[in-house]
């Protein structure tokens, strides 16, 4: 009976596809982060440089 | 333990626990019902044309001459006129025999010619075939449905309803792409596999993901 070689096989094949599917998700989820990142970054910028507008228009009209 | 269960998965045809399915039952009656004299039973592997052309023989075997194989000796000189031919696997004739076959079937003889979609329709598209009038009859494999029915109904006429789960089933309808002989054939050997687990108390007691893997790996649909 080639049972347990079949099995040992199974195994393998199983472990294989585990790695497969842990390599997937985590690319998905690093990716993930550093889009967030990325978009956190341009959106801190965009609402940064308004500010710096508001203030420099501010101070302009103190002045 | 499994022993009958395993068996009524043998890739053998029993009328005994004869099973109708609607490609089965649309193929009879159009082919019945054709006025062609010569009938080209067309479909995938594992579509039920064998067991379709077997059961015409067996309903009536008065009216039907089968012969299962291209290799089997007839007698046809003595062959009755109001006997309808049925050639199983006609595909491996060569085009002597089928020339052979088409005169007979010109003298009177009605001829079904089961063979593979794609080979039966060049064959159908020959000049001696499309001249005269042909009918081409196409058998449908099990839809899902149909097969979780005659699955079930194995595994609860012995008692063991509880080894497969329709998940299961599902994925061994997907593997074997509706073809209904490698669908039982990877639930034959899968079983034989369980068997061999519970027998030895290894830890699979029940139809699981791995016992189908490792069936799967057996028959080399995964490599």
């Amino acid at each position: 009976m080639r049972f347990f070689e079949l099995e040992k096989e199974c195994k393998k094949r199983r472990f294989k596809l585990a790695i497969l599917y842990t390599i997937i998700i985590l690319s998905w989820l690093f990716s993930f982060l550093f889009l967030k990142e990325l978009l956190d970054l341009s959106y801190e910028k965009e609402v940064k440089a308004k500010y710096l507008k508001e203030i420099n228009k501010e101070l302009s009209i103190k002045q | 333990m499994l022993k009958e269960l395993i068996e009524s998965f043998e890739d053998t045809i029993k009328f005994n626990d004869f099973f109708e399915y609607l490609g089965f039952v649309d193929a009879k009656n159009e082919i019945l019902s054709s006025p062609g004299r010569i009938i080209f039973l067309l479909g995938e592997p594992g579509s039920g044309k064998s067991y379709l052309l077997s059961y015409l023989k067996y309903e009536n075997p008065d009216k039907y001459l089968l012969i299962e194989s291209p290799f089997s000796k007839i007698d046809l000189k003595s062959l009755d006129k109001n006997k309808t031919i049925l050639v199983d696997e006609a595909q491996l004739l060569s085009l002597k025999t089928l020339e052979y076959l088409r005169i007979l079937s010109d003298k009177g003889h009605k001829l079904v010619l089961g063979m593979h979609t794609q080979i039966g329709n060049k064959v159908a598209s020959l000049p001696h075939f499309s001249s005269r009038y042909i009918d081409k009859v196409y058998i449908r494999g099990l839809t899902f449905s149909e097969f979780q029915k005659y699955v079930m109904n194995k595994f609860i006429q012995y008692q063991k309803q509880y080894l497969i789960s329709p998940k299961i089933l599902k994925k061994i309808y997907k593997y074997s792409k509706g073809n209904f002989r490698m669908a039982k054939k990877i639930i034959y050997i899968g079983l034989n596999l369980l068997d061999y687990s519970i027998s030895h108390n290894l830890s699979y007691r029940t139809f699981d993901d791995c016992i189908l893997d490792m069936s799967l790996l057996a028959i080399g649909v995964l490599k």
